[in-house]
């Protein structure tokens, strides 16, 4: 397929950068769109799933992937606690 | 990244992969946190970035490290470090199937403890037994999944000086990483 001429760049709106960490709002409502867009199931369903363990091996599904490796978003667990 | 305050620290490590992710969109990142023995991660502020390509194909990145803060002794007055703890760079198609995806999470319950490649559904008709090896990788930069995307996927970037902030990065983040 031939390239356009003038090829179109990202046509997202530049967002405001923002140093400050997530706020524990912020980041649930991030792994909930995260959830809702790759499962379609909110966040703490995925949760609830997850601790009950019927994703099973969660490396071999790249959706079941995508929301758990948010799981430290929401588990703010110390550095000597596995939060996967 | 090395700082005089766990903030300064984490700051300076978001804004280097800022720059690296300002040459395929203008999505920013954002991290959970900043204190000392903790777990955080950056990530970006949606779930993906929009990316298109030279033929005007929609795809989409995901990103997300995970990090620590340490105090290394030898590195004196820049007393905080970030260190990595995991890594996952995805590319999807416009329906977010994955097509490849760049992986180490040496600290989650599956066995797979070493920088590893996926291929994956939407990178179109293989077999199966394909899509589910851990392709063994060297420890994969983002910004050489960045250089992948604009170099092999003809993902168009979004400034001018792309590769050559990304291969400026790229290098920054040889010197400072330990493994």
């Amino acid at each position: 397929m031939r390239a356009a001429a003038v090829p179109i760049r990202s046509h997202q709106n530049p967002e405001e950068l923002n140093s400050e960490p997530l706020t524990s709002q912020e980041a649930w409502g991030l792994f909930d769109e995260t959830a809702q867009l790759y499962l379609a199931i909110s966040g703490r369903e995925f949760l609830a799933r997850f601790d009950r363990g019927t994703f099973g091996d969660i490396d071999s599904d790249p959706r079941v992937m995508r929301v758990a490796s948010l799981l430290p978003l929401v588990r703010k667990s110390g550095a000597r606690q596995n939060p996967f | 990244m090395p700082g005089k305050t766990p903030f300064e620290a984490v700051r300076e490590y978001r804004d280097s992969l800022q720059q690296s992710l300002s040459c395929l969109s203008r999505r920013i990142l954002r991290t959970s946190g900043c204190e000392p023995n903790a777990l955080h991660e950056v990530v970006l502020s949606q779930p993906t970035a929009q990316l298109i390509t030279r033929n005007q194909e929609i795809l989409h990145l995901t990103f997300v490290q995970a990090f620590s803060i340490i105090e290394p002794l030898w590195s004196l007055p820049f007393r905080f470090k970030v260190r990595t703890r995991a890594y996952w760079y995805g590319l999807e198609d416009r329906h977010h199937t994955e097509i490849v995806a760049f992986h180490w999470h040496p600290e989650d319950t599956s066995a797979i403890g070493f920088p590893h490649f996926h291929l994956r559904q939407a990178a179109g008709q293989f077999r199966p037994e394909l899509g589910k090896i851990h392709f063994r990788t060297d420890r994969f930069a983002f910004e050489e999944f960045c250089l992948l995307l604009i170099e092999e996927f003809r993902v168009i970037p979004d400034r001018d000086d792309a590769k050559e902030v990304l291969e400026k990065n790229l290098k920054l983040f040889k010197q400072h990483k330990t493994w």
